[in-house]
């Protein structure tokens, strides 16, 4: 039996995967899968998360990186205007330790944001975009392995697959939370309201950053209210 | 006049093309097809095109070495090489064998026009023949053992366009009763050209040639192979293929693919026939597209989706304000290509045609294809004497005439059955609609010429095809194969259903689908749901995807950016739903139609509406199921109900020009501008009906003949 954790996880991911359906913001995706990988060791992963190695070579052309992940469905889900997420959680004994959590925007159409009515309406020309745009992944990422005070925060966040950027994070990241971040910060609309009819928080993970690492610049993971 | 249909490809060799042609036509007894600069042979030292080649019951296959000039070379050689290589393609047919021996026979003739005396330097057993030798020569010729089913067959050998249509994957099934089985063998059956569309593929026409046809009558599958054959023939020419939507970019390119390595044992040069979106950006060769080459060079300046519909005045109406921008600024446009060919040119404006025109070299290859019904932008095509413009002395630039291989129409249609057809044609014309009240004809739209109808495969029935005369109109079994609708019961192929609400409507759908894919062995990609307004496409589907996947059925939404152009991914098993320009040139076993009550409004745009239940209706090749709520719903219901009743026959009044001109008017779409007006004087309307109820403003507040006025035209 998975741990009450993953499947409170799983079950987060899922109905929040429901939901961005039903509000036309996903138009594709795959089921996330809880499996067993070990004794006592679970994660919970997507179908073709396979590939995800693609996503982290050092010199792959992001354009090229962005094509293979989607190509190979290498996805969580895939957003209105191409943005990719990714999210994959492992456990061992019966508590997290790790979390991967990227999105990957499309090299080549324009944002979500910038033109809003035309994705929500199916513009026939959309994919016309002259400007390139300059398209950068960011990931979250917990690793209490690979964890050294200041040095690689347990949770940190990566901009741009910059080598060497992780910015501490207080604690690890539910899909709620990350899913929030994604949609708040690159696809709400005064008009458009997605976050506030995201499912409510099913779950809170304790803190995670150091007395040195909260010295810094960090990003704070709100506690949230349990429903 | 003998009876051989000539199918003319190209050859380089006009003059001796045109000369055997003429000596043929005038042969009594002789039928059968003559193909021209095909087909092409495939061999270890490279692709051959033969220059003519006939077909004929009587004679057997007859190879054509043309020659024009006297000097005659080593003809005995290339009559046994030309021989040699099509008796090897042809062996590859097992049908045409028998233990070892080919059963059709093969001749081969040296054509020469210019020479004199061709009699007294015939070889033995390799003839040389004129004008007026020719029909000694043939003679010489007889098919033993000839029939109509061998003579067929070897016809479609030498055709050879049959494989390409193939299925892209197999599918499993064990009922031979189940919904997949039917498919598999309704695939298997299609799998097939027909003769028209070959001759379409191969007829090569030096200037403009359209091509019309009705949804599923192969226009898509006759330009692609059209482009492969032309690259084929012309391995430098520079060719375009364009079109629309990028969801059919996929199917362009595994066509041509396979076209070139059947004739011509090559894959296709890309960088030579190219397959371009209409529009095009910056961004490398993916992504480049005729408008943006045409800018790039001209040096003019390019507009991209945005801001193209700020400069333009609306998303609507953009690309053409673009190209229409881009023509008037460059006053000498290079000529950059030697063919362009345009898929669903229904839906651009004359602005994009005429730019494809500007930049082709004489003389002027320009390829289009168009369905009018299928036309969702609200502006049909106006006649291409229209389009091109004029000439400084006033002529067209471009007259169709009454050639039949400079305007094809393809009747014959493959993908949809009798049945779901008619009911297309049915509904998207409102045949059977109810007249709304004052108006004496319920039509919505009909075509201007009245003899379209037979060209598109239909066959009077009772009545007179006249403007102004009840008319009865039927499918042929010529023209809508029997095959394609024996596999279920009438009853099975169209649905229509209503539901008393949209949940209602969405949790039937659940159900049907989960059965298909749990009990009918339809494959996931078998499916498509279509919600025919593609502005609220997104947010209308959503509730029925999410309730499908979390049942645990992949599905996906059919997005601007559909991954390589795959509309379905075969490796990955997901329901596809789409709104209807993502739906366009896509075809599938079961279509559902989903909130259909909204094809039907009153007034502007009902015409636009309707081609959109149309395109999405014939998007299917087996079964649909039209589903919708509500008022609109029940009329629709009803006038599918007429069409049961009447047989799946058209029976209306044909209007006369005066009654074609005001639908014309009521239902054309209108321009943003206009919307807005007439939005606004709805609001006014709705305001004084406002302060009529409260009593703001009493009827007797008006003048006496004011309100007469008003009493006898709301009355109307």
């Amino acid at each position: 039996m998975p741990p009450r954790e993953a499947r409170l996880i799983k079950e987060d991911l899922e109905r929040l995967l429901a939901s961005l359906i039903e509000r036309g913001i996903v138009d594709d995706q795959n089921f996330p899968l809880l499996r067993q990988v070990g004794r006592e060791a679970y994660e919970i992963t997507f179908e073709g998360a396979e590939h995800v190695a693609v996503g982290m070579g050092d010199d792959v052309d992001y354009d090229k990186m962005y094509h293979d992940l989607a190509g190979r469905r290498c996805f969580s889900a895939k957003l209105i205007d191409g943005g990719l997420l990714q999210l994959m959680y492992s456990f061992k004994g019966g508590h997290l330790t790790k979390h991967r959590l990227a999105y990957y925007p499309s090299p080549d159409l324009s944002p979500f944001r910038e033109d809003p009515e035309s994705y929500l309406h199916d513009a026939l020309f959309l994919d016309i975009v002259s400007r390139r745009i300059v398209p950068f992944p960011l990931r979250f990422d917990f690793d209490e392995s690979a964890a050294r005070d200041v040095h690689h925060p347990r949770c940190h966040l990566t901009l741009g697959d910059a080598k060497g950027c992780r910015i501490p994070v207080s604690a690890p990241l539910t899909p709620r939370w990350f899913i929030e971040f994604v949609l708040r910060h690159f696809y709400q609309t005064p008009q458009l309201d997605l976050v506030s009819a995201l499912p409510a928080h099913k779950h809170n993970f304790a803190a995670t950053i150091t007395a040195n690492e909260s010295k810094l610049i960090h990003v704070v993971v709100p506690q949230a209210a349990i429903t | 006049m003998s009876n051989v249909h000539f199918i003319r490809g190209d050859n380089a060799k006009p003059v001796a093309t045109q000369l055997l042609r003429e000596a043929l036509s005038k042969l009594k007894d002789i039928s059968g097809e003559c193909f021209f600069g095909y087909p092409l042979i495939a061999t270890s030292e490279g692709k051959y095109a033969i220059d003519a080649t006939l077909v004929s019951p009587e004679k057997g296959v007859v190879i054509f070495d043309l020659v024009e000039g006297s000097e005659l070379g080593d003809y005995a050689a290339r009559q046994d090489d030309l021989a040699n290589k099509l008796e090897a393609k042809l062996r590859m047919h097992k049908e045409l064998v028998k233990g070892r021996q080919l059963l059709p026979p093969i001749q081969a003739v040296t054509f020469a026009p210019a020479i004199n005396n061709p009699q007294a330097i015939t070889q033995n057993e390799y003839p040389v023949a004129n004008v007026d030798s020719l029909a000694t020569v043939l003679s010489g010729f007889q098919w033993q053992g000839a029939s109509e089913a061998l003579y067929q067959r070897t016809l479609s050998a030498i055709e050879s366009l049959s494989s390409i249509r193939k299925g892209l994957s197999k599918r499993d099934t064990h009922r031979p009763d189940s919904r997949g089985a039917i498919l598999k063998r309704l695939e298997d059956s299609i799998a097939t050209l027909d003769r028209r569309q070959s001759r379409a593929v191969i007829e090569t026409v030096d200037g403009v040639q359209r091509i019309r046809g009705l949804a599923g009558s192969g226009k898509t599958i006759v330009l692609a192979l059209k482009a492969a054959y032309l690259h084929t023939q012309h391995p430098d020419w520079r060719i375009a293929v364009t079109f629309n939507t990028r969801s059919l970019k996929g199917q362009f390119r595994r066509f041509i693919t396979a076209f070139c390595l059947e004739q011509s044992g090559e894959e296709p040069d890309w960088t030579k026939v190219r397959v371009v979106n209409a529009w095009g950006a910056p961004g490398g060769e993916d992504r480049d597209g005729i408008y943006y080459e045409f800018c790039r060079a001209t040096g003019q300046e390019f507009y991209d989706f945005r801001t193209a519909s700020i400069r333009f005045q609306g998303s609507d109406c953009a690309f053409d304000g673009a190209c229409t921008a881009a023509l008037q600024a460059a006053s000498d446009p290079p000529e950059l290509y030697d063919a362009i060919l345009v898929d669903e040119a229904q839906d651009f404006a004359p602005s994009f045609l005429r730019l494809c025109y500007a930049i082709l070299k004489p003389p002027k290859r320009l390829v289009y294809a168009y369905d009018e019904l299928q036309n969702l932008s609200g502006a049909s095509l106006p006649p291409p004497e229209d389009i091109f413009g004029k000439d400084a002395q006033g002529r067209p630039l471009v007259s169709l005439g009454e050639d039949p291989c400079r305007d094809v129409i393809l009747q014959k249609c493959y993908r949809n059955s009798r049945p779901i057809l008619v009911t297309a044609h049915a509904l998207g014309f409102g045949i059977y609609r109810e007249p709304p009240k004052g108006s004496e004809t319920g039509l919505v739209q009909m075509f201007d010429h009245p003899a379209l109808w037979e060209e598109i495969g239909y066959r009077l029935r009772e009545g007179r095809l006249e403007k102004g005369q009840r008319v009865v109109l039927e499918r042929t079994d010529e023209t809508s194969p029997r095959f394609l609708e024996d596999h279920s019961l009438i009853d099975d192929i169209v649905i229509f259903k209503i539901f008393n609400s949209e949940a209602e409507q969405n949790a039937w759908l659940v159900e049907q689908i989960k059965k298909n894919v749990q009990e009918d062995e339809l494959r996931y990609d078998d499916i498509i749901v279509i919600h025919p307004d593609p502005r609220t496409a997104r947010e209308r589907l959503g509730p029925i995807r999410a309730a499908l996947y979390e049942q645990g059925i992949q599905n996906h939404l059919a997005g601007v950016d559909t991954e390589a152009d795959v509309f379905f991914k075969t490796e990955a098993p997901s329901v596809t739903f789409t709104g209807i320009y993502r739906a366009k040139g896509n075809e599938a076993g079961m279509v559902y139609v989903v909130n259909a009550q909204e094809c039907d409004v009153s007034g502007p745009g009902l015409a636009n509406v309707r081609n959109r239940l149309f395109t999405a209706i014939t998007r299917s090749k087996a079964w649909v199921r039209v589903v919708g709520h509500g008022p609109g719903m029940e009329r629709l219901l009803r006038e599918f109900q007429q069409l049961k009743q009447h047989d799946f026959r058209l029976d209306f009044t044909y209007p006369t020009d005066a009654v074609l001109n005001k639908l014309r008017i009521v239902h054309r779409d209108l321009s943003p501008q206009e919307r807005q007006r007439l939005d606004q004087k709805r609001g006014r309307a709705a305001e004084l009906l406002k302060d009529l109820e409260r009593g703001e403003l009493m009827p007797e507040d008006l003048d006496a003949d004011t309100r007469e006025r008003l009493i006898r035209l709301l009355s109307r």
